[in-house]
């Protein structure tokens, strides 16, 4: 009788390990899965963003501006340029460079 | 020994040397052999284990040297995630002639896929040949469908800079196997090859466009043969910006071994002259020996050491200044005089302190050494004002950001980190308070020299630097014209440092004053003041709206 109280939480924890391990394979198999298509996924979104990049980079910009904006777009000048802020529900605005001369 | 008679037999006893003994030592025996075979396996595990041990502390370089390298590098990207660097697949197609079955039929569908390339020669040899490397897509297809087995296909990856020219200095260039030969490709290889992970660098594409951009034009405007200019967070020694003039096109792949295209902002070593002598009221200021007050009467015009001699570069000087108009006003032997009072040891922990005499720790392998010589009574009043010491401008930009930050230790980096550690306090906390308001002066001040980059609103202080080219035997003609700036003075925020390698003076070129003045034409002056800060009040007004919006 003792040997069978033994036997019998043995063989279920043999049972239950078997379980959960194959069901943690499966899990394992999933994961793999899910990180190989994050990863083309991401692959593919490098391409886009290579692309984004190359056509937004500064020197397309100024190509882009020559061509299609050459007297509309003019060079900020730092003095006028302001932050609006809200604060507590009303909106601020202050100087970006606050000169101290 | 027995011997027989035929009447009598006599027989003696036997006496032998052999005598059988009990063998009590048996066990003995089995327990040698046990500690002998113990002991064989006890050399064999310490072998082994500190073999182990050797490899644990060797774990990445060993890595490196096992690993096979995939085809996969991962992307570099600069702060603000825009991508510098990325590895896309390719497939480059060659032929082995020896499988070749019709050569001639072969060759002819070789001509009209690639009418250019003529492969008569090395289908005939037995070597294998690159047909098309990086071939694309569609005539990648055109050629599985001729279902000709002779034909290999090798997949390799081509790293693509986007920004062509930009960043070519910094980043490097990797070889046809995938590995880093130059800048952060062959710094971080093993990172860039293991990791899936991006490298993020502290590098803002706009503005190191914006400042290539007007160091591409002050070549056109003071014939220079090269520039270069940093600029650095003063704070965490992050760099924003590194430009070095002459650069190339990373996506061409060139090999480049001519010697303009040096890095001239990490490996090039110069004499950078008066940029020093902020140095110099620094460590004075540091060691209690000065203050900006503090006067110097009776300054000689010139003095001699060792057979050199010493003048200032404008013999109208006063020969009664302050601290602080000596350095406004670039003064050679008022320099000379400080650090004459500040001592070679003090003046040399100093150096010390601010990286100028140390090799520094960098991103990149391409870095310069600092040559100086000993130290002696000459070389100190040498060095007070910037001479008879070539460094980098990585360590002057430095420098400048200990200097005016408050005297906090920093280590440049490309590197962009999560967190941030506050810098130990290495100068002295009265360094930066009275320093920083006479480089303001330099800029602000009519007596100053480098009136020109006075760009309103963003408070720029700064020291010039106009230094000969040292030659062998003396110094030739040649300038090396530097500006090193710190911005906004009053709560420095960015080091900017611009030089001009070699530049000549423009009669023709236009200065248009700040100040309102009449514009001026015709300058014969080959100074600091009248190129570089040019060039450096220029590239603070493009840069500075986004510096101030975006930091």
């Amino acid at each position: 009788m003792r040997k069978l109280f033994f036997f019998i939480p043995v063989i279920l924890l043999i049972i239950a390990t078997t379980f959960t391990k194959n069901s943690t394979k499966q899990l394992d198999k999933k994961i793999f899965e899910t990180k190989e298509n994050l990863r083309v996924l991401q692959d593919k979104y490098e391409l886009v963003m290579l692309e984004y990049n190359y056509l937004t980079s500064p020197k397309k910009l100024m190509e882009y501006q020559k061509k299609y904006f050459d007297n509309e777009l003019l060079e900020a000048d730092i003095e006028s340029l302001n932050w609006i802020e809200n604060e507590d529900k009303e909106i601020k605005i202050k100087k970006v460079v606050i000169n101290n001369e | 020994m027995n011997e027989i008679n035929e009447k009598k037999i006599l027989l003696n006893d036997y006496n032998s040397e052999f005598s059988y003994n009990e063998n009590k030592s048996n066990i003995r025996i089995s327990f040698e052999r046990i500690a002998f075979i113990f002991f064989v396996f006890f050399i064999i595990a310490v072998i082994f284990s500190s073999k182990v041990i050797l490899l644990s502390l060797e774990d990445k370089v060993f890595k490196k040297k096992i690993l096979k390298k995939e085809n996969f590098r991962s992307s570099i990207i600069d702060k603000e995630g825009n991508i510098l660097a990325k590895a896309v697949p390719v497939i480059n197609i060659g032929i082995n002639p020896i499988l070749v079955i019709d050569k001639e039929k072969l060759l002819i569908t070789l001509k009209l896929l690639f009418p250019k390339k003529n492969f008569q020669k090395q289908m005939y040899d037995k070597k294998f040949f690159y047909v098309q490397k990086k071939i694309s897509q569609e005539k990648l297809e055109k050629i599985i469908l001729l279902g000709d087995k002779s034909f290999i296909q090798e997949e390799k990856i081509a790293r693509i800079y986007p920004n062509g020219e930009l960043f070519s200095h910094v980043l490097g260039q990797i070889d046809d196997n995938n590995n880093g030969i130059s800048g952060l490709e062959k710094t971080f290889d093993y990172e860039l090859t293991t990791s899936r992970n991006s490298l993020t660098l502290t590098l803002d594409t706009d503005l190191q466009y914006l400042i290539r951009e007007e160091l591409l034009k002050s070549k056109y405007i003071f014939q220079n043969i090269g520039s270069a200019a940093i600029l650095m967070d003063v704070h965490t020694g992050d760099i924003l910006s590194m430009v070095s003039l002459p650069d190339f096109d990373l996506n061409k792949r060139e090999k480049i071994n001519d010697l303009k295209f040096i890095n001239r902002a990490t490996k090039g070593v110069y004499e950078f002259g008066s940029v020093f002598k902020t140095f110099t009221i620094a460590a004075g200021i540091n060691y209690g020996v000065i203050k900006p007050e503090t006067e110097f009467k009776e300054l000689k015009k010139r003095i001699v050491c060792a057979g050199n001699s010493i003048s200032n570069y404008d013999d109208k000087i006063p020969s009664n200044l302050t601290a602080e108009e000596i350095l406004i006003r670039s003064v050679n032997i008022g320099s000379a005089r400080i650090a004459e009072k500040i001592g070679i040891d003090n003046y040399d922990k100093f150096l010390q302190a601010i990286g100028i005499l140390t090799n520094i720790s960098f991103d990149i392998e391409e870095v310069g050494e600092t040559q100086m010589g000993r130290w002696g009574k000459c070389k100190l009043l040498t060095v007070g004002f910037g001479h008879g010491i070539a460094t980098t401008l990585l360590q002057l930009t430095k420098g400048y950001s200990i200097v005016s930050n408050g005297g906090f230790e920093i280590f440049p980096t490309l590197i962009k980190k999560d967190k941030y550690k506050n810098g130990k306090r290495i100068l002295n906390k009265e360094v930066s308070k009275k320093l920083n308001p006479i480089l303001r002066k330099i800029v602000s001040t009519e007596e100053g020299t480098a009136g020109f980059a006075n760009v309103k609103g963003y408070e720029i202080g700064g020291k010039t630097g106009t230094a000969d080219i040292a030659t062998i035997g003396g110094y030739s003609n040649k300038k090396i014209n530097t500006f090193a700036s710190v911005f906004p003075i009053s709560k420095p925020k960015f080091a900017l440092v611009v030089m001009l390698d070699e530049p000549k003076a423009n009669k023709e070129f236009i200065y248009h004053y700040r100040d309102g003045r009449e514009p001026y034409k015709g300058n014969w002056r080959n100074t600091a003041g009248w190129t570089t800060v040019w060039i450096t009040g220029q590239i603070i007004e493009k840069i500075g709206p986004i510096l101030a919006t975006k930091y």
